[in-house]
């Protein structure tokens, strides 16, 4: 196994085994889709301190303490690549932090590990253990061994961020996992780390990170992103998770925030579910569901949702109203599916009756918790005095309400 | 990096704005400055009123600007670099430097926490408690706190109590010392070339710029999530800071100096120190001293393993942080663990003079400080870490002069020590 540590340091000579220098850097191309990112050359320091760049294909031997070249050193310098795909292991890497995705840890970049793959030498690991501190102190020994495990990171693992001081896990990983996930990873990190990762995220993806993260934190990286950024990404946010973390904040900074986000009938509504109390449905609900006229077939309604679908998170009900806006009833999307597609909606549709509760505007938590959990409602109606149907509570809401930290 | 910027409202609120931004900011200046008042610092300060009247006031005044200085260069590189200086020594020198820097401060973090385990041991053997009684206690209490507890409020409850300095301040007024006297000390420089003198001399700089307030108000800024856009309220808080603390220092020593110094009475434990406040509370002073003196070790205690264990754990990139369990955090809890059990244990030898103990550990902090400095100056002073913050020339100048006056002073006490000069 050949180590940075090895090759930092160690003496150049060329091919008439003369010593020219010594290593100084390593530089890798971190920008080809390999698994493994190909060594471009080394940075040495020559007899007059002086840095030369020898590229790859010029090194003869690869040794834990010697690198033997293939000609006379004036045979195999260029100039030192730059590029934002070159990686100076020395400046970029050693010693940085890393956000370790398995573990969601910071830990630190102790040694790197290098080894050939498909003839030519690669950047294999990155060493996080405390062998690689022992190591690079020139300690080496068995019984050290035996206390400290060995502890690799693969560099494929790990993406280099905005080529900054720190190593972290990069963006293109992380959109994989779930949001609440890369939410969990972000509370794990300080505010920086945690609005860079955000910030690096395509604007849904973060809106969806945000909206899982710890009230508390959740109000700090909103502090450190600021107004406009924060505005942004809250412009993705669904309303009620929008009135949440306006409500989160204090008078002063939601108001900056809500003058800047994108004008649209969101902001509207945003505006609505604020006038109501926290603690009753109406600052529980949602008003972001699907409408359909009792008069439509079951073809037409299909073609609705299709049309909107992407506007919205999740969609179990269509809510059926008469032009005046009065809540008529529900129909499930089994119910749809299950239907003849000329049926009409006025057919199918579940009529509001003591089995298929709606609830009023003012209600509290309480007793909309209990009228959920009895009639085991995946969600209710909310209507206003006038039987109007102005939202719905969805069981998410009552999970977020309960579990804030989750 | 952007330039600072000032939020700009309304004429009318714009005072309040500013009032407001500098409260929200405030606290790493003020907490570091006051704990540096700590079991180490009050027999410190003591120590030299007692033996050596106001002679050595004029190195309080410099070691007050020095103070002022090395402070907002680390608030400086924790709001540039957002990191711990543990953290940027180990990627700017690498792992053997870091070790070396690490190492450093063990030691004289192990110096201080000693020294406040002293400070609890003397606070209760004024009562006739036994330290075999009260140190083992204090350390549980501390791990039990830290461990199962809240860090941070039972921080806030000593700091409240340290407010006991001002004990001193209106105690220093009611001793009538000379004033005149004070103050032409502050800006004439004495020297007695003994060693004493130069072993006092040298606690006293160690005792107020310490290794470990360096870490630590890194470490608070970046914690408390300040940007450079705090910097001119943080410089503001870490100046007034640093002044606060040294007034305490010097009514301190002026108390000592018109009560002890005036009578020839060398301070060899606690109750000899007290005797500074008898002007002020009279038959209370014993209490009120044993008061003070335990708080202000107990703050210690509290702050510096966790200090010492944030450090070495950003350094090493070792999990930290009390929201780690124990197996991910093991090296964390160990640490604090160990910079708890070690002092206590060195504490409980019997017939280890514990006065001695306070200062000398206040030594060994002067005589390492001049290794964490070089390491704060080529960061602070290095263009790519710093960017455009890096020091301007007044601060260089300072900075170089503290190190090179403790490296100085350090020489002349060995060489005293060696061909005994006194």
């Amino acid at each position: 196994m050949l180590f940075f540590s090895n090759i930092r340091d160690a003496s150049v000579r060329d091919n008439l085994e003369e010593v020219v220098g010594v290593v100084y850097d390593v530089l890798i191309n971190n920008d080809t889709d390999r698994e493994f990112p190909p060594v471009m050359g080394i940075v040495i320091k020559d007899k007059r301190s002086t840095k030369q760049f020898i590229p790859v294909e010029y090194i003869e031997s690869w040794g834990a303490s010697e690198i033997e070249l293939a000609r006379k050193l004036y045979e195999s310098t260029a100039k030192i690549p730059t590029g934002d795909n070159i990686v100076s292991l020395r400046d970029n890497v050693l010693d940085k932090q890393i956000v370790d995705l398995a573990g969601m840890r910071v830990v630190r970049v102790n040694d790197l590990q290098f080894s050939r793959v498909q003839q030519s030498m690669c950047l294999i690991a990155i060493d996080i253990s405390n062998r690689g501190i022992l190591r690079r102190l020139g300690m080496r020994s068995h019984f050290l061994n035996h206390i400290f495990k060995p502890n690799f990171l693969e560099w494929k693992n790990v993406k280099l961020m905005d080529n900054k001081l720190y190593l972290s896990t990069g963006a293109k990983e992380i959109v994989k996992l779930h949001p609440a996930d890369i939410a969990n990873l972000i509370e794990k990190m300080n505010v920086y780390q945690g609005s860079t990762l955000l910030q690096s995220l395509d604007p849904t993806v973060a809106a969806r990170v945000l909206e899982e993260i710890q009230p508390d934190i959740k109000k700090l990286l909103v502090k450190n992103l600021g107004a406009e950024r924060t505005a942004t990404l809250m412009g993705k946010m669904s309303v009620d998770e929008l009135v949440d973390l306006i409500q989160l904040l204090p008078g002063r900074e939601s108001r900056e925030i809500i003058s800047k986000l994108p004008l649209d009938s969101k902001i509207q509504k945003v505006k609505k579910i604020m006038e109501y109390d926290e603690d009753t449905a109406g600052g529980l609900m949602t008003t972001e569901y699907i409408t359909a006229s009792s008069d439509m077939t079951v073809e037409q309604a299909i073609a609705e949702i299709k049309r909107v679908s992407h506007l919205h998170h999740s969609i179990q009900f269509i809510y059926i109203v008469d032009t005046d806006g009065k809540f008529l009833g529900v129909v499930s999307l089994r119910n749809l599916i299950v239907a003849a597609k000329t049926q009409s909606i006025k057919e199918i549709m579940r009529k509001p009756n003591k089995k298929l509760p709606t609830i009023h505007v003012d209600q509290t938590f309480e007793y909309l918790t209990r009228l959920m959990t009895k009639y085991n409602l995946l969600s209710v109606a909310v209507l206003d005095k006038d039987r109007k149907l102005i939202g719905v509570v969805t069981v998410d809401d009552i999970m977020r309400r309960l579990v804030p930290t989750a | 990096m952007s330039t600072a910027v000032t939020p700009t409202n309304g004429t009318k609120s714009r005072f309040w704005t500013k009032i407001m931004f500098f409260l929200s900011v405030i606290g790493p200046g003020i907490i570091a400055a006051n704990a540096d008042n700590d079991a180490g610092g009050i027999s410190t300060y003591s120590a030299v009123g007692a033996h050596f009247g106001f002679k050595m006031l004029w190195v309080l005044l410099l070691v007050t600007i020095s103070l002022a200085i090395t402070q907002e260069m680390g608030v400086r590189i924790g709001l540039v670099t957002r990191q711990g200086l543990g953290g940027v020594i180990r990627e700017h020198f690498g792992v053997r430097w870091t070790t070396f820097a690490m190492i450093t401060m063990l030691v004289a973090n192990m110096g201080t926490i000693t020294a406040e385990f002293a400070g609890v041991a003397s606070s209760f053997e004024i009562f006739g408690v036994s330290k075999y009684l009260s140190v083992p206690l204090a350390a549980l209490v501390v791990w039990f706190v830290l461990y199962k507890g809240s860090f941070k409020t039972t921080q806030k409850i000593f700091l409240v109590f340290s407010a006991f300095y001002i004990v001193y301040i209106i105690n220093g007024f009611i001793v009538k010392p000379d004033f005149s006297g004070a103050l032409t000390s502050l800006v004439t420089p004495t020297v007695e070339w003994t060693t004493p003198f130069l072993l006092t001399m040298i606690a006293l700089i160690g005792t107020t710029i310490t290794p470990w307030g360096q870490f630590f108000i890194q470490s608070y800024v970046v914690d408390k999530g300040l940007k450079i856009k705090h910097y001119k309220a943080e410089k503001i808080e870490v100046i007034a800071g640093a002044f606060i603390t040294d007034i305490v220092s010097f009514f301190i020593i002026i108390s000592t100096a018109a009560t002890l110094y005036k009578f020839g009475i060398k301070i060899t434990d606690a109750k000899d120190a007290a005797i500074a406040l008898q002007p002020l509370a009279g038959d209370f002073a014993q209490m009120l001293f044993s008061f003070g003196l335990f708080s202000a070790s107990m703050l210690g205690a509290f702050i510096l393993p966790v200090a010492t264990a944030y450090a070495l754990c950003e350094a090493f990139g070792w999990e930290y942080g009390f929201d780690t369990n124990w197996e991910n955090g093991k090296a964390f809890y160990i640490t604090i663990l160990v910079s708890i059990i070690v002092p206590a244990i060195l504490v409980l030898i019997p017939s280890m003079p514990l006065v001695k103990v306070m200062i000398f550990s206040q030594d060994i902090n002067g005589i390492l400080l001049p290794i964490i400095l070089i390491f704060v100056m080529l960061i602070v002073n290095n263009k790519k870490i710093m960017g455009e913050f890096t020091n301007k020339p007044i601060g260089n100048i300072i900075s170089w002069l503290t190190i090179i006056g403790i490296i100085g002073a350090t020489v002349l006490l060995v060489i005293s020590s060696v061909f005994g000069f006194n």
